[in-house]
């Protein structure tokens, strides 16, 4: 280690001189052999400008934010970058490292929950000749990895980090994927989003976050890249799967004992089997006890042994190592009788939430009804709330979303709230309500915000009556109105009336 | 808001050293206050609160200063919150160098006030009986005497009457009665003290802002509140506060207005949510329009005019008592109709009101300690996760307390070999045991004295059980008092159900599964 920064700052030195000296052709050879300046044929910068919608004024963007990642050609002029560098993007561009060329790019294919990404150039000759980076095998405690900074000249600078634990790490909310983490500090990261990790000169994965306090980097490991891009090569992009279920341990004697479960068994205890998912159509019950998983026997926290990694989260197991369409054979314990449950992986997307947990990439929906801003409730929306939103967001929609496959099926798709009152002479008294659940509108009971324009078309007296769970209970608004608050809306505030017809 | 807390007698002597000698009070019109003086009183309390993270025990004792003044029938009138949890209190009077015993003889925490009796009655001598006057009018003078902070003497201060309002009282923390403010300075130890018009007691001196929020912000409890609590008491006994028990919507929105069939207009308010466990639940309706209250219109903000002024329409039943009636002419589906709704005080309320002169009722069992969900036991939580708190802050307004009228909440895991594997179940509220509905501690408690192998534990929101064998359990249980030094297992006494109520959801539950 010593070794090799010594010669990195020696080689340093040498290129500055040898640049003023004008010897570019002395230079060049060797910077060829010296592996980082190979890997400029491997890397691209990505320049992407986002803009994102204000869940609480959702017919509100945010200013463009413009933010720069180090991006892996991986295969076929395709480049792999971190999934939310993308997210709401409305312009890509990638600049090669040695030449500095740019090209606009467009997403191909964005997993929001392993936070993966693959984005090509609108002239798909433009990496031509590049090398793509092959994928590592797994790596192992204790290996090196290096993460590759770049430069803003677009000098690769590698550093070094021992793999020091390998876990489950949370990426967007509550998903859990297999994580790398190195002890070493990124000080050359300018604040690039997405930095490639290598392993003998192979991909192994991408800097999911550092904490610069404690010297550590989450990098996204192997098998989640090799997942993601095993799904994005086969055509249609399926995402990783869920088996549906809420899981608790297996490791109290007392609760054992109630069960039955034989000392030499160990399992997870299933609490919840959320409705209509794949374990459900299966016919998993909560107060099974499930003890084997495909090929492998199940822990009493819910890990199992992985030939590499040894205890891992079945979470690993579910998620990554199998496909949607898999079918898991799950071993149940059930009244003292082992029973064997096949489950049909499924990926669960964010719109089959009660309370989706994550909206990107489209703008929220809304709609104004005299003035009333209805929206469907979503993680979003209470993010809304600042980076302690689970404390200050309003208490009765963190609980809904918080146990949302706990609550009881009443029909609803979505929640939908009465997020906002926009003031005009309309709406004088009404200004301060906000956060109201929705249940009917015209005596139409309110399921996803679409039930509210069906039942728009049946106002009661020349009334629409809105009807929410909180005070003051009901609302008006006169229907024949409408036309006249809208374009007063439109004229003063400048905001979109979104179209009432189902 | 921030209520004026009590002084702190360590305080008072560093402040004495550090200033000196007080003047005599000579300079402030010595004929103004010269008699008043004598009837206003000094209330020293050592108070006990319990520590409700560790039920069992008796809680940390503080001592505290605050004012009172004398009233007819050798009565001292001060604060609840001067006197609240106390153990043991002394009265001193100007030019009396004598300590003198006290005892709390009536204290009602839903308006601040206590009335206290003085174990020996030459406490009296030379002392006259302070009268109480009306409500001071906006903008006259007013004068404060008491004992708050910066000296030893008898204090006073002066100002007007800013604003006649409506208002929180923070002592409880949830209940709203008449308040005046004053730009007088009130300041802590002030607590109780008279405020003085024309020789008689217009307030008392209870609460205010911390400086840090706003300046000469000080609020007295007016006189009716006052006769209220000597009225209430005169049969030997406080009854709290009694309710209509709804919500009202303000029908300022013209819209609004016309779909309830009202013509414009300042009048008028709508019912909006009717608590269940409240008075009006047989007789109001979500939508019905509210005219008027006992005879007095409604202004559509929800005020009536009273006292030459408009004050929120609450204001009508603050001065009735438990069983009094109250009429309300409304509006239902174009119909006028009148009402005569008896009044009672909504329990539920009483779930978010701050307890005192209570001791915390809990019950171990094992190495688990329950407690029901209180304000108390709510502030003494260093985290609060998502349910617990939602089940707190909604308990009426999603009507939670319907299937838990009493939430029993696992408060403490006790380490144990017993107990090893159950830290994630602290703050889970307990919905069953052995398949029975526990709607209480009497439930909980009846459920776990009951003889059986396993004590299987649900938890509203059904995650996996808590599971508990009678022979780990009994042969913890020694073990676990000992170590952590439960002097007692349970106390069930009290809680805020009332049985009939209790009674009445069991019923309906019962009911109910019958018809499925």
């Amino acid at each position: 280690m010593p070794l090799f920064t010594a010669w990195l700052r020696f080689f340093g030195i040498g290129l500055a001189l040898l640049s003023l000296a004008g010897c570019s052709s002395l230079m060049k050879e060797g910077r060829d052999t010296w592996p980082p300046v190979a890997a400029q044929q491997s890397l691209v910068r990505v320049t992407v400008t986002s803009q994102s919608y204000i869940s609480h004024r959702p017919w509100q963007q945010r200013r463009p934010v413009t933010q720069t990642a180090i991006g892996v050609i991986v295969d076929d002029g395709k480049v792999l970058v971190n999934g939310l560098l993308v997210a709401d993007h409305r312009y890509i561009e990638l600049e090669t490292l040695d030449t500095q060329r740019k090209q606009p790019a467009r997403v191909t294919v964005v997993d929001y929950e392993a936070n993966l990404a693959l984005v090509e150039p609108v002239d798909r000759t433009f990496l031509a000749g590049r090398k793509p980076l092959a994928l590592a095998e797994e790596a192992s405690l204790g290996d090196q990895l290096t993460v590759w900074q770049v430069k803003p000249n677009g000098d690769v600078v590698p550093s070094d980090g021992q793999l020091t634990s390998v876990e489950l790490g949370v990426f967007i909310q509550d998903n859990f994927f297999l994580t790398y983490r190195l002890n070493s500090a990124l000080q050359y990261r300018f604040s690039n989003q997405t930095l490639p990790v290598v392993k003998d000169q192979a991909l192994a994965g991408l800097v999911l976050r550092q904490n610069a306090a404690g010297q550590t980097i989450e990098v996204i490991a192997t098998s989640v890249i090799d997942h993601f891009l095993k799904e994005a090569r086969d055509g249609e992009y399926h995402g990783f799967p869920t088996a549906g279920f809420h899981y608790g341990p297996m490791l109290d004697p007392q609760l054992r004992r109630y069960i039955g479960l034989p000392d030499q068994t160990s399992g997870i205890y299933v609490q919840k089997v959320i409705k209509g998912g794949p374990a459900d159509r299966a016919g998993l019950k909560a107060g099974d006890v499930i003890t084997r998983m495909g090929d492998f026997p199940i822990s009493n926290t819910g890990q199992f042994d992985h030939p590499r990694y040894g205890k891992t989260s079945i979470a690993h197991l579910m998620r990554t190592l199998s496909f949607v369409g898999d079918n898991m054979a799950l071993q149940v314990y059930r009244n003292h009788q082992a029973r064997e449950i096949g489950v049909v992986l499924d990926h669960r997307r964010p719109d089959e939430y009660l309370v989706p947990p994550y909206s990107l990439d489209q703008k929220p929906e809304y709609l104004i009804v005299g003035g009333l801003v209805m929206q469907e409730l979503t993680v979003s929306y209470l993010r809304e709330y600042g980076s302690e939103w689970t404390a200050n967001a309003p208490i009765h929609l963190l609980y809904y979303q918080q146990n949302q496959d706990y609550l009881n099926g009443d029909g609803r798709d979505k929640i939908v709230i009465l997020s906002d009152v926009v003031p005009t002479s309309y709406t004088i008294g009404y200004e301060n309500l906000s956060n109201l659940v929705v249940v009917s509108v015209n005596g139409r009971k309110i399921g996803k915000l679409n039930d509210v324009r069906t039942a728009l078309a049946s106002p009661v007296d020349g009334f629409h009556k809105i009807e929410v769970q909180q005070h003051p209970k009901m609302l008006y608004i006169d229907a024949t109105e409408l036309p006249q608050i809208h374009q007063l809306i439109q004229q003063r505030y400048g905001i979109p009336i979104p179209s009432l017809t189902p | 808001m921030h209520r004026i807390k009590t002084g702190f007698v360590k305080f008072r002597w560093t402040v004495a050293l550090l200033i000196g000698c007080l003047l005599p009070l000579q300079a402030l019109g010595a004929d103004r206050i010269g008699t008043l003086r004598h009837s206003v009183v000094r209330i020293y309390t050592v108070a006990q609160s319990p520590d409700y993270l560790v039920p069992w025990s008796e809680g940390m004792s503080m001592e505290s200063w605050g004012t009172g003044f004398i009233v007819s029938g050798r009565r001292i009138l001060t604060n609840a919150h001067v006197v609240s949890n106390a153990r043991f209190i002394t009265l001193e009077k100007e030019g009396d160098s004598r300590r003198y015993e006290a005892r709390v003889k009536f204290i009602a925490h839903d308006c601040d006030l206590a009335m206290l009796e003085v174990v020996d009655a030459a406490f009296f001598e030379g002392t006259t009986a302070l009268r109480l006057g009306d409500v001071p009018e906006l903008e006259s003078m007013v004068t404060v005497l008491g004992y708050p902070i910066g000296g030893d003497r008898l204090s006073v201060t002066r100002g007007i009457v800013s604003r006649i309002d409506y208002r929180g009282y923070a002592h409880s923390g949830v209940d709203s009665h008449l308040v005046v403010q004053i730009d007088a300075a009130i300041n802590p130890g002030n607590s109780g003290g008279p405020v003085i018009q024309d020789n008689v007691v217009v307030g008392v001196a209870f609460q205010g802002f911390s400086g840090m929020v706003a300046q000469n912000v000080g609020y007295m409890i007016p006189t009716p509140v006052v006769e209220r609590f000597l009225r209430d008491v005169a049969d030997g006994r406080y009854d709290l506060y009694v309710d209509v028990g709804f919500q009202y919507f303000p029908l300022i929105n013209t819209t609004h207005r016309r779909a309830l069939g009202l013509e414009t207009g300042d009048f008028g308010v709508m019912v909006g949510e009717v608590i269940r466990a409240g008075a009006a639940h047989d007789y109001l309706q979500t939508g019905d329009v509210l005219l008027a209250i006992d005879n007095r219109p409604i202004f559509s903000d929800g005020r009536v005019a009273m006292n030459k002024d408009r004050l929120m329409l609450n204001e009508v039943v603050e001065r009735k008592f438990k069983g009094d009636t109250v009429r309300l002419k409304l509006l239902r589906a174009g119909r006028e109709m009148t009402l005569d709704i008896p009044l009672m005080t909504p329990w539920p309320y009483l779930m978010q009101a701050n307890q005192y002169d209570a001791r915390p009722r809990f019950l171990v069992f094992g190495g688990l300690v329950f407690q029901p969900l209180s304000s108390s036991f709510f502030a003494a939580l260093p985290d609060k996760p998502v349910t617990l708190r939602y089940y707190y802050t909604q308990f009426l307004e999603e009507e939670l307390y319907l299937e838990h009228p009493e939430i029993v909440v696992i408060s403490k895991i006790l380490p144990d070999p017993t107990t090893s594997y159950l830290e994630n179940f602290q703050y889970a509220m307990v919905d069953q045991v052995n398949d029975v509905k526990i709607w209480g501690m009497a439930d909980l408690n009846a459920a776990l004295s009951k003889p059986a192998e396993f004590y299987v534990i649900r938890l509203v929101g059904d995650p996996q059980p808590l599971v508990l064998e009678a022979k780990a359990v009994q042969s913890a249980s020694e073990r676990i008092s000992r170590q952590y030094a439960i002097t007692q297992n349970s106390f069930l006494q009290g809680g805020i159900v009332p049985p009939e109520w209790m009674d009445a959801l069991k019923a309906a539950a019962v009911a109910k599964s019958a018809v499925k």
